[in-house]
């Protein structure tokens, strides 16, 4: 448990931030440190989130054996049983004892819907629709980090589900977009979002991680099945669009910076991100680094360090030229991303950047 | 005083009349990067992607294997780019960071000289022998450099040559003799790096270690367990006891929440295995999903518990 004193002095800290008399109900303050120090811990996610799928997994080993599987109503039954059961235990129940049973209950809960679904003869997309619907719905009700995540990703597998079953491929576009935009609010607003409704602070963090696995899950998908170029490019241009603006804002930081330098920047930013246009995760992947460098988020940091790492190796493996243009290319890269090495560290060791 | 964290600016404004002008500027000034840290950050980003891209345009080159250029010329030509890097290494006055990123790049190089070789001999560039060549002759500069990055480098091509090795030659060894083998190897690396963490040893370099030696246990036991009888089971159950004996002492002693959440974890899964040994029915299948979220929920139990207990002692 967090000590009075400690919270006290967090407290003092942040009067000093506002003129205005802070008023603190410290009792709930407490009380929500108690509650959740110790919960937040990286491990402690992780473990319940492969935990959980573990459970699941030889739960429905269970049910396959015991032959449930081929029955379409009782597959229904145990699915939506499992998912309320898991929303009344992490709702009712802050106890720890429940957490893991509750997240594998929810994962089961949706394995087995599916199913029913499938064994009643629906169509894929009206599954997935439903699925959408239920993911999204159940972020009103549930508690869990752990429970918002999985109820996200199954959202984002329905939608990704959906554009594949139905060959609309353009449509991921969309989806990225949609997705990049509200990640970079999200990590710009940070503020105002959790100060907005005790509902959405709660969902902030759960919401943050969900969204950017979605988010690259959709740039995989684009880079398998990239579809009309025309798309590519608009979402290309989103992202350039958005990594400007991140880039004005990190300027501030250095301000003051000359015009001629911030024109220099710009110039050389768009110089290495237009021959990427064509290939929107790259400039997706270092808008979701930049972002959350930010606001250092280091779990976010390190997923976009990879994936932008696996995205430009796929781009240079992707692209129509010989090995030798390639290595050409790869050349220049280098050559050009050392010069900016060279620039920044004179420009910066001179305190005018 | 603590140093302030985003957990604790959320969880106070839930609770109070703090404006959104109060927690922007709470979080910016102690959540979010600063101007020293962005100036760090790109400059480290535009050193290792240059660096990174030009090591790729010469791989590519001479993947490309241009019949045009002279067997001499090609490998002279890496051997000159080496030659170059070191020299750079030596002569340049800056930071050791970037020495060692440059180090690093000699050693993917080297690689490269050894991959033409082969290419210009036919001597196959998968075989294991490329691997054990190129992990033997930049074993001395990742001794000298002692660099994280360049470390995990030759481990991972230690890993690979054993790999290839058991694949190519030792055809006759069991998954438990090469986990064992690929286990003892990380697990030593583990506690090497572990001795060496207040000399600088970075933790994800120790947790990467360790992670790949349960890993490589973890698989190593279900496969004795679940398979047939092999002769070097017993030793790999006992040495993975000892190891996990030790790492659980020292993570209860630190309160080290990974230790305490990677090994239990991996005793579930050895265990959940021993049990679909005894039987695989539908009631064992449902007493292992119990038996998971229970253990489970211990372990989560116990790592919340000492976790408080942790920060009751700072």
């Amino acid at each position: 448990m967090i000590h009075e004193s400690e919270i006290k002095s967090i407290l003092g800290h942040l009067q000093s931030c506002q003129e205005k008399e802070v008023i603190f109900d410290q009792k709930a303050i407490t009380a929500a440190y108690e509650q959740e120090r110790g919960r937040q811990s990286l491990a402690v996610k992780i473990l319940s989130v492969f935990g959980g799928s573990m459970a699941s997994l030889t739960f429905l080993g269970f049910l396959f054996i015991a032959g449930i599987y081929n029955s379409g109503p009782s597959l229904l039954f145990f699915g939506g049983v499992l998912i309320a059961g898991s929303i009344w235990l992490g709702k009712e129940y802050h106890k720890i004892l429940f957490h893991t049973m509750s997240v594998s209950s929810f994962i089961c809960g949706f394995i087995l819907l599916a199913l029913g679904f499938i064994e009643q003869h629906f169509h894929v997309n009206s599954i997935c629709i439903l699925f959408i619907l239920l993911a999204l719905g159940s972020l009103v009700v549930v508690q869990s980090y752990i429970q918002i995540f999985v109820a996200l990703l199954i959202a984002g597998g329905s939608v990704l589900t959906l554009i594949i079953i139905n060959n609309a491929y353009e449509f991921t576009n969309l989806y990225v977009v949609v997705l990049v935009v509200s990640i970079a609010y999200m990590f710009h607003k940070e503020a105002k979002l959790i100060l907005s409704h005790k509902w959405i602070a709660r969902l902030y963090a759960p919401l943050k991680i969900g969204l950017i696995f979605n988010c690259i899950s959709g740039f995989i998908l684009l880079t398998i099945h990239s579809g009309i170029a025309v798309y590519l490019l608009l979402t290309s241009a989103v992202n350039i669009a958005l990594i400007l603006f991140q880039i004005s804002r990190i300027l501030v930081l250095f301000h003051p910076v000359a015009i001629k330098t911030k024109v220099l920047i710009y110039t050389l930013s768009l110089l290495v991100l237009l021959p990427t246009m064509i290939f929107p995760a790259i400039s997706g992947s270092i808008l979701l680094l930049l972002l959350s460098f930010w606001v250092n988020y280091k779990t976010g940091f390190v997923i976009s360090v990879i994936s932008s790492f696996y995205f430009i190796c796929h781009y240079y493996y992707d692209l129509n030229f010989s090995l030798l243009t390639k290595s050409l290319f790869l050349f220049a890269s280098g050559i050009f991303f050392l010069a900016l090495y060279v620039f920044t560290q004179k420009k910066m060791s001179v305190e005018k950047v | 005083m603590r140093k302030i964290q985003r957990e604790d600016i959320h969880t106070v404004s839930m609770h109070s009349n703090l404006t959104e002008q109060a927690v922007d500027k709470a979080l910016r000034e102690n959540v979010y990067h600063d101007r020293q840290a962005w100036q760090k950050f790109l400059q480290l980003l535009f050193f290792c992607l240059g660096i990174g891209f030009t090591v790729s345009g010469l791989i590519f080159f001479f993947a490309y294997n241009w019949a045009a250029l002279h067997k001499f010329v090609k490998i002279g030509l890496i051997e000159g780019l080496l030659i170059a890097t070191i020299m750079w290494v030596v002569l340049l006055r800056v930071k050791t960071i970037y020495k060692d990123i440059l180090l690093t790049a000699a050693s993917l190089i080297v690689g490269v000289l050894f991959a033409v070789y082969g290419q210009v001999y036919q001597t196959g560039a998968n075989a294991y022998d490329f691997f054990l060549a190129w992990t033997i002759f930049v074993a001395l500069w990742v001794w000298v450099a002692n660099f994280a990055p360049l470390w995990l480098l030759f481990m991972l091509l230690l890993n690979t040559t054993l790999i290839l090795y058991a694949q190519q030659v030792a055809q006759d060894w069991s998954e438990v003799t090469l986990s064992t083998l690929l286990f003892t190897i990380n697990a030593f690396a583990w506690i090497v790096a572990h001795r060496y963490r207040q000399k600088g040893a970075p933790k994800w370099f120790i947790y990467t270690m360790a992670l790949s030696a349960i890993c490589f246990a973890t698989m190593g036991i279900v496969i004795g367990i679940l398979d047939k009888f092999y002769f070097l089971f017993p030793f790999l159950t006992i040495v993975t006891a000892i190891t996990y004996g030790l790492g659980l002492w020292y993570g209860i002693k630190s309160k080290n929440s990974f230790y305490l959440s990677a090994i239990p974890f991996s005793l579930i899964i050895i265990i959940s295995s021993l049990f679909m040994k005894i039987s695989d029915d539908a009631p064992m299948f449902l007493l292992v999903s119990l038996f998971i979220v229970c253990s489970v929920t211990f372990t989560i139990k116990n790592l919340i518990d000492i976790q408080k207990a942790k920060s009751n002692d700072t």
